[in-house]
């Protein structure tokens, strides 16, 4: 992998991108082998311009079998990037994801894709489960463990 | 009768006769009196005494015929009644001879019928006898065929409850078979409805469960909304301020911060 595909990484923050990117690519590999006159439809002509298919097109592949020889490997490294899933009260926007993720990798040196699920039962702060292991930093636990104290 | 009516007859006659002189000579008379008249003759009147005369002589005329009618009448009587007498003898004959033959007939008539009734009696006579001879041979003949059908009909009846036992014996298993089949039937079709009855209070049970699902959800729901508020109104007392967008990033900041080596110590 190249600088490219850090590039490709940088652009998938949060496990749906991850999904949606994992889509586009098993249909360009659909697509290889089958007559390109064929008409897209309105999703895949979007997908065109996806930074998926810039990043492809800057690749050289000889034949369309090492094209997705190459694809089908894309596919597997993407799946194994470790996942951060993440319990937050609000809605948070991409700018904060992105911060996160570029935090991230900076403290562990890899790529994390974010799983964020939205629960305004936490009240604030965030519940944590990283690769099998759940840290609760919610206010929700702390009002939770005030009141017990308290009663 | 035929007399009577001759002698009227014949007093008619006269009479008539006595009128139409007289009517004739009267006419005679005005007419010759006319023929006078108109020859210019001279007519004479009879006279009185001419006119008594003449009625005199006509009263003698008149009686004389009476008497002869008289004579005449009771010669016509005489003769008939000589001729009544002699129909009367012949009729009385003819009836007398009539009765004799008649009685004569009936006298033969009733020897026949005498005849007949000695005939009727004597058959009579001898169909009773027969017909007791008949009765008795009869009764002796009805008898030993009673007695004969008497066994028979025991035989019969013997035989006839044998085979009426046999068939209530076979109605019984017959009906015990049936019975057992509609029983097999009823119990299968009461299996039926009650496995199709606990399937649908099952469906409505799974319903009934599921609506109660959901509305326990929707009302945890509702719980959990009127939590979360709550809850925010203690984190906002326990913070001393609410809880917007750039705090919660903040927060989370913080405690990724603070607890990056004990998350992700395993994989620096």
């Amino acid at each position: 992998m190249n600088e490219n595909f850090e590039n490709l990484l940088e652009k998938i923050v949060t496990k749906e991108e991850l999904i949606e990117i994992l889509e586009q690519i098993e249909e360009i590999r659909s697509q290889i082998f089958k007559d390109n006159s064929i008409k897209r439809n309105k999703k895949n002509q979007a997908r065109n311009n996806s930074f998926l298919l810039k990043y492809l097109k800057n690749l050289e592949f000889k034949n369309p079998l090492e094209k997705e020889s190459f694809l089908l490997k894309l596919s597997e490294n993407l799946k194994q990037l470790p996942e951060l899933k993440l319990e937050i009260a609000f809605e948070a926007k991409q700018d904060f994801l992105k911060y996160l993720a570029q935090w991230l990798k900076e403290q562990t040196n890899q790529k994390i894709i974010l799983n964020v699920i939205v629960k305004p039962e936490i009240v604030g702060g965030v519940i944590l489960e990283y690769q099998g292991k759940r840290f609760d930093f919610s206010l929700a636990k702390k009002i939770d463990e005030t009141l017990k104290t308290i009663l | 009768m035929i007399q009577e009516i001759s002698i009227w007859f014949l007093l008619g006659l006269l009479i008539l006769n006595i009128f139409a002189l007289l009517l004739f000579s009267s006419s005679k008379n005005k007419k010759i009196n006319e023929n006078l008249k108109n020859e210019g003759a001279l007519i004479l009147k009879i006279s009185e005494n001419f006119k008594i005369n003449l009625e005199n002589l006509i009263e003698e005329e008149i009686k004389k015929n009476i008497a002869e009618i008289k004579k005449e009448i009771e010669n016509i009587q005489k003769k008939s009644s000589d001729f009544q007498n002699e129909l009367l003898n012949q009729a009385k004959k003819e009836i007398e001879e009539k009765i004799k033959q008649t009685k004569n007939d009936l006298k033969i008539e009733k020897e026949q019928i005498q005849k007949a009734v000695q005939n009727l009696k004597n058959e009579i006579e001898q169909l009773q006898k027969e017909s007791f001879l008949a009765k008795k041979q009869f009764l002796i003949e009805t008898k030993a065929k009673m007695e004969k059908l008497d066994s028979v009909l025991a035989k019969e009846f013997s035989s006839i409850k044998e085979i009426s036992l046999k068939i209530q014996e076979h109605l019984l298993n017959q009906i015990n078979t049936q019975i057992n089949i509609i029983m097999t039937g009823v119990e299968q079709e009461v299996f039926r409805l009650r496995q199709e009855t606990q399937e649908k209070i099952k469906q409505k049970l799974e319903k009934a469960d599921q609506e109660i699902q959901n509305y326990r959800d929707r009302k945890i729901q509702e719980i959990n909304q009127k939590i979360y508020q709550l809850l925010g109104k203690i984190a906002k007392k326990i913070l001393g301020k609410s809880i917007n967008l750039a705090l919660h990033e903040e927060l989370v900041k913080e405690i990724l911060t603070k607890s990056k080596e004990e998350i992700f110590k395993d994989y620096e």
